[in-house]
């Protein structure tokens, strides 16, 4: 039985979601929050959920932040964030903050099923917009690089951990969405599964993540007793 | 009960684990890693420029707070091995070698040639006489004196004890003291008087004389130090040896700093004297070496030791004293920290424990485990007016005697086990207890009530309370504040004035006022309810913030950047400051973890350790910091620097960088700049580079200041830039006029345009997302609902309904995202638009298992573009792909977006039934690609064969 909470200030969305979900095989869902502070609390008790959705507009705490607090305290819990609106910066920043994917809130009940079912998985997924900015991130060239971005390249691996760079392979993913290829396409050209693609998205989201953690460990002493 | 006895149990017989708790003193070094030339420092300088200068055993080296550049012979140094330095009344640096000295004169080294002899000798050290002359005291050639025309020598034929001189000093009173390897010799006008061992000196091999006052004179020697007093006729002489408390009796070197305090560097440790005594410091407190030559205190104020083997070292422990876990503490977090009424300090830390140290400096660590606490994560310490100390931890409060038993067992009991944060004894009999779930506790006379949302209070989350000299009892929760005021809770919140809602340290300040802190900085409430907001941002950051107190007139803010000073009553007050690069063990402070004890020390608790500090050593010297101009780039060439720089008036894009030579905490430093004639008032940045790109013609200055961490200006440095008009022009004097006159008029109104422009921007983005935000919920309610309905029922015919209910809802919300992603000014980008096709493209396709080729040739996916042509081009690709998925039976679509010649043209073809075997219902999708494609001002044209093809050929964007 896999645990799923919900945490959402929209009532009606939020009860839609929780009951749709409680009724497929293998699901639970009690744990519900209209706040990142009441789940937190919860939290620390020990009801440890597999997958939280969660929202990013919250009252109170907002949702990138709860989840920085909630990745660095309880790492083995998956978080997807829902949004209004296909808001790239927002979507990436809260991938860095830890979330293994996002859905749009208005995407259906079966697709938000699905997305689940990816993440326990061990998979995600990426847009081309977040490709890119995969891309920006971790200092990469697409196509031909100049002479400057070479040595920005090399100074930028100078400072970065090796963990926490992109290997050749997720490099090649990222390029592939920044193109326009879709994870079919993507997998055959790579000889690989559709279900490694996901894999290897899911591996760059925790670089992400990893990368602009070093602030988030300070938090986090701070969520407990700040 | 019985719970109680065992507690009592385990407190005795378990006892207490002591042990050895050390200190560690924040120490930099600047050495190889830093491209020191060696890392042995046997001098240390700062000239008049600001620049300190090293000199090692092999080169000289001169420090910028950055890099180091090295000096050697080939560069006109008489010899790489330095032995001193010194700079005379015009700033000349005086550059003691093994071989003879060199000087350094306008950014040159000049070999200083003297007489032969002394062109070999190695040189000790240099004086500067009232008169003018120069001493030289040499290695095995006595003293040259030189008064800028001949050149005088003392050695052990005019009855110099030796001719090994390793010190002079000048007195008031015109005797002058030689301090050699045989003693030391006094010349009072016509000869010498010795002083050796048998008059009292500690060795007779001396290395350093220092003048303490007009009765005092030092001598450091190879086996301690001698003092000579001469407050009666005749004077005394008294030794310091490791029995004073001194690290070891080879002395090196004595300095007496700006504060009158002698700072003592030996062959093994350093020692500061102040108030009469000697504080050592030695690698057993974090030094990175035990031999050291020299002091040296820089403009700014801080101290610097010349190291045998570990470089230049800044030492900071005179302001900072350290304590982390490798010194012996429970647990890095140290969330409270208090010190009792008999010098006990007591550190609460977040799972280990109280940590005790007392006087003798041993650490004792009472726990859990020992018996004395119910949990080892500790929130607040403090005394009773009884002098008991009450604790509060994670799993309830314990209160103990001075011996560690348990006090007031009683009234403990009477507590709920619950998570006390914060513990407030308002007299003798009645306290008040904030908990971190269960809202706000108060005792009196052994009875307990509790305050909750029920009763008004604000949050059950409490944090902090507050006891006002008028009564009010003031509570900081995590979702407000609330003020108990004769009975009633009086509330704020972020719908009344508060700018974050979670509270965490608070005090009253003299006119009545409360200061709170939060996640945004800190703020005051006066006593009418006026809440005022202190914008506490650092380098564009939000600093939050944990405790806050005030003394000396100062309210002092611990902070995730570093413990913050600022002055209360300045309108736009200074903040200074103190991070972990100036010795704050970390720079992130815990919640009201502080104590100021009598002694004006401050104990501060951080995430990782406990420092002391004590901020009256912080002198704010009022010199002015260094300022320079470090590059300036002319698009993206670094030009040598003159007095005017000419640019052209084609490509004007340039950057000019400064740097203060400041050497505490660089990241600290703020600058003021401005160009004259483009920027309206100085502009305020923690940036040392500023752009500027498109100057019409014209003369210009820029100018810049920089702010130190003190809140003093440095001088202001300008460079004038000058932008060439185009040669064709100058020449028409009344054209150029004119040209001016036509360019102001366009850059007024263009500045009314533009700002009329954002205006209208702004509203729209708003209204835009409020729309959104609002219909955009609905509609998502609207169509999840009707998902769920569906999946319930069982009614084919529903079904159908329901899913286009759905389906309708979820375009109507695509459509407005699409709205709102067009006019977000952060999507202005052509790849912004290339990533909006794939995504849309992606997912309708992946719907129908239909392949998309793209081909983005000659496309710059950083060129911005208009909102209005963006929309154009997606809602084109979006009606075409629309159109293709719904009518055209293709399995395949080719959408290409090409930049050649200047001219953008789109493609988007498809291998379906074409356009002739469409049905009349595309007829709509086409008009409004059309419509669009006008927008853009491009060519439309269809092309029917083997599928549809859609071209919009030669517009810009």
């Amino acid at each position: 039985m896999k645990k799923i909470a919900i945490v959402e200030d929209n009532t009606t969305i939020r009860t839609l979601i929780q009951k749709f979900i409680a009724k497929q095989e293998n699901y639970a869902c009690t744990q519900v929050y209209d706040a990142v502070e009441p789940f937190l609390a919860d939290l620390k008790q020990q009801h440890l959920p597999d997958v939280v959705l969660m929202d990013i507009d919250l009252p109170g705490m907002n949702g990138i932040e709860g989840m920085k607090l909630i990745k660095s305290n309880f790492p083995s819990v998956e978080i997807i964030m829902l949004t209004v609106y296909h808001d790239s910066h927002r979507i990436f920043d809260s991938l860095c903050a830890g979330a293994s994917g996002y859905l749009l809130k208005h995407t259906s009940l079966q697709e938000i099923k699905e997305s689940i079912e990816v993440v326990l998985n061990g998979g995600s997924v990426m847009s081309p917009q977040i490709a890119r900015k995969v891309i920006g991130y971790f200092a990469m060239q697409p196509n031909s690089s100049t002479e400057i971005n070479k040595q920005q390249k090399s100074a930028e691996k100078i400072n970065s951990n090796q963990d926490s760079e992109l290997t050749m392979r997720e490099q090649e993913i990222v390029i592939g969405l920044v193109d326009g290829l879709s994870y079919k396409m993507i997998a055959d050209r790579m000889t690989i599964s559709l279900d490694t693609v996901r894999a290897h998205i899911r591996n760059i989201y925790k670089k992400l993540h990893v990368n602009s953690k070093a602030e988030v460990i300070a938090k986090s002493l701070r969520g407990e007793i700040g | 009960m019985i719970k109680h006895r065992l507690f009592f149990y385990f407190a005795f017989t378990i006892g207490l684990v002591i042990s050895a708790f050390g200190q560690t003193i924040p120490t930099k070094m600047i050495s190889l890693d830093n491209g020191l030339s060696q890392s042995v420092v046997k001098a240390i300088l700062q000239d008049n420029n600001g620049y300190l200068w090293f000199g090692t055993e092999y080169g000289l080296n001169k420090y910028d707070g950055k890099k180091n550049e090295a000096y050697y012979k080939h560069h006109g140094l008489s010899s790489n091995e330095i032995t001193c330095l010194q700079k005379d009344a015009f700033g000349t640096l005086w550059i003691g070698t093994s071989k003879g000295l060199t000087l350094r004169l306008n950014d040159k080294f000049v070999i200083f040639e003297g007489t032969d002899s002394l062109l070999n000798a190695p040189v000790n050290t240099v004086a500067f006489a009232k008169d003018g002359s120069v001493w030289i005291g040499t290695e095995g050639d006595g003293i040259w004196i030189y008064n800028g025309d001949i050149f005088d020598r003392w050695n052990v034929d005019n009855g110099l004890s030796s001719d090994s001189v390793r010190s002079i000093l000048f007195l008031e009173n015109g005797a002058i003291w030689i301090g050699t390897r045989n003693g030391i010799n006094i010349f009072n006008g016509s000869g010498f008087k010795i002083i050796q061992d048998k008059q009292g000196l500690t060795d007779n091999k001396v290395r350093s004389l220092l003048q303490i006052d007009n009765q005092t004179i030092w001598a450091g020697t190879r086996d301690g130090i001698t003092e000579f007093k001469f407050d009666k006729p005749l004077y005394r002489v008294k030794a310091y040896r490791t029995t004073d408390n001194l690290p070891d009796n080879k002395i090196t070197n004595l300095f007496l700093d700006d504060q009158q305090r002698v700072w003592v560097t030996t062959e093994n440790g350093i020692a500061v004297w102040e108030n009469n005594k000697f504080e050592a410091f030695g690698t057993q407190n974090g030094l990175e070496a035990s031999y050291f030559y020299t002091t040296y205190e820089d403009f700014e104020g801080t101290i610097w030791l010349a190291s045998y083997g570990s470089g230049a070292v800044q030492f900071l422990g005179e302001k900072f004293v350290n304590w982390t876990t490798d010194d012996g503490l429970s647990n890095s977090v140290v969330s409270s920290v208090f010190k009792d009424s008999k010098e006990k300090v007591w550190i609460g830390t977040y799972g280990g424990g109280i940590d005790l140290i007392a006087k003798s400096k041993k650490i004792k660590n009472i726990s859990m485990k020992s018996g004395h606490l119910p949990d080892d994560k500790i929130y607040h310490i403090v005394e009773s007016i009884d002098h008991k100390i009450w604790v509060g931890t994670r799993h309830g409060i314990v209160s103990l005697n001075e011996n560690l038993t348990p006090a007031n067992t009683e009234t403990i009991q009477l507590l709920p086990k619950l998570k006390y944060r914060f513990l407030l004894q308002e007299n003798d009999s009645n306290w008040w207890f904030a908990t971190e779930d269960e809202g706000i506790f108060h005792l009196e006379k052994n009875q307990i009530k509790q305050f909750t949302v029920d009763n008004g209070l604000v949050s059950n989350s409490t944090r902090v309370l507050l006891k006002h000299t008028n009564g009010d009892l003031f509570i900081g929760t995590t979702n407000g504040l609330s003020i108990l005021r004769k009975g009633e809770f009086l509330n704020f919140t972020l719908q009344n004035g508060l700018v974050n809602q979670v509270i965490l340290d608070m005090i009253e300040t003299d006119d009545g006022s409360v200061w709170f802190t939060h996640y945004q900085g800190i703020s005051k409430i006066s006593l009418d309810g006026q809440i005022e907001h202190i914008d506490f941002e650092f380098r564009g950051e939000p600093q939050a913030s944990y405790l806050i107190r005030e003394f000396n007139g100062y309210l002092w803010v611990g902070t995730n950047k570093g413990l913050v000073q600022i002055k209360l009553d300045e309108k736009n007050p200074h903040r200074k400051l103190y991070t972990s690069t100036m010795g704050l063990v970390n720079d992130e402070l815990n919640k009201g973890s502080i104590y100021i004890d009598s002694e004006n020390y401050f104990w501060l608790g951080t995430v990782n350790g406990l420092t002391r500090f004590k901020p009256k050593f912080i002198q704010d010297k009022k010199n002015r910091i260094p300022l320079y101009f470090e590059e300036i780039e002319v698009t993206g060439k670094t030009i040598e620097s003159r007095k005017i720089i000419e640019l052209p008036f084609k490509d004007n894009y340039f950057s000019i960088s400064f740097a203060a030579l400041s050497y505490i905490d660089a990241s600290t430093m703020q600058y003021k700049y401005r160009l004259k004639g483009v920027d309206i008032g100085w502009q305020n940045t923690y940036q040392s580079k500023i752009r500027y790109a498109g100057l019409t013609e014209g003369e210009y200055e820029f100018q810049v200041k920089a702010i130190d961490n003190n809140g003093v200006e440095s001088k202001q440095i300008s460079q004038m830039i000058h932008v060439l008009p185009p040669f064709w022009r100058s020449s028409w004097f009344l054209f150029l006029m004119a040209s001016i006159v036509l360019s102001i008029a366009y850059l007024v109104l263009n500045n009314i345009r533009i700002s009329k422009m954002v205006e209208t921007e702004r509203i729209r983005v708003r209204i835009a997302s409020d729309l959104h935000d609002d219909i955009g919920a609905s509609l998502t309610e609207i169509a999840l609902q009707a998902d769920f309905i569906q999946a319930m029922t069982a009614d084919e015919d529903s079904k159908v309904t329901l899913q286009e209910l759905a389906e309708q809802s979820r375009k109507v919300v695509t459509t407005m995202d699409d709205i709102v992603w067009s006019i977000d000014a952060r999507n202005d980008t052509l790849g912004d638009l290339t990533d909006r096709i794939q995504d849309y493209a992606n997912k309708m396709a992946s719907k129908k298992e239909i392949i998309v080729n793209y081909h983005f040739t000659g496309i710059q996916s950083e060129k911005k573009i208009h909102s209005d042509l963006r929309q154009n081009v997606y809602l084109i690709c979006k009606e075409a792909i629309n159109n293709t998925i719904k009518y055209a039976q293709a399995d395949l679509i080719s959408i290409d977006l090409i930049f050649e010649n200047g001219l953008y043209s789109l493609l988007i073809s498809d291998n379906g039934i074409g356009l002739e075997n469409l049905t009349k219902k595309t007829g709509h999708g086409l008009k409004n690609i059309k419509e669009r494609a006008t927008r853009l001002g491009g060519k439309l044209s269809f092309e029917s064969k083997n599928g549809l093809m859609i071209q919009v050929k030669g517009f810009h964007l």
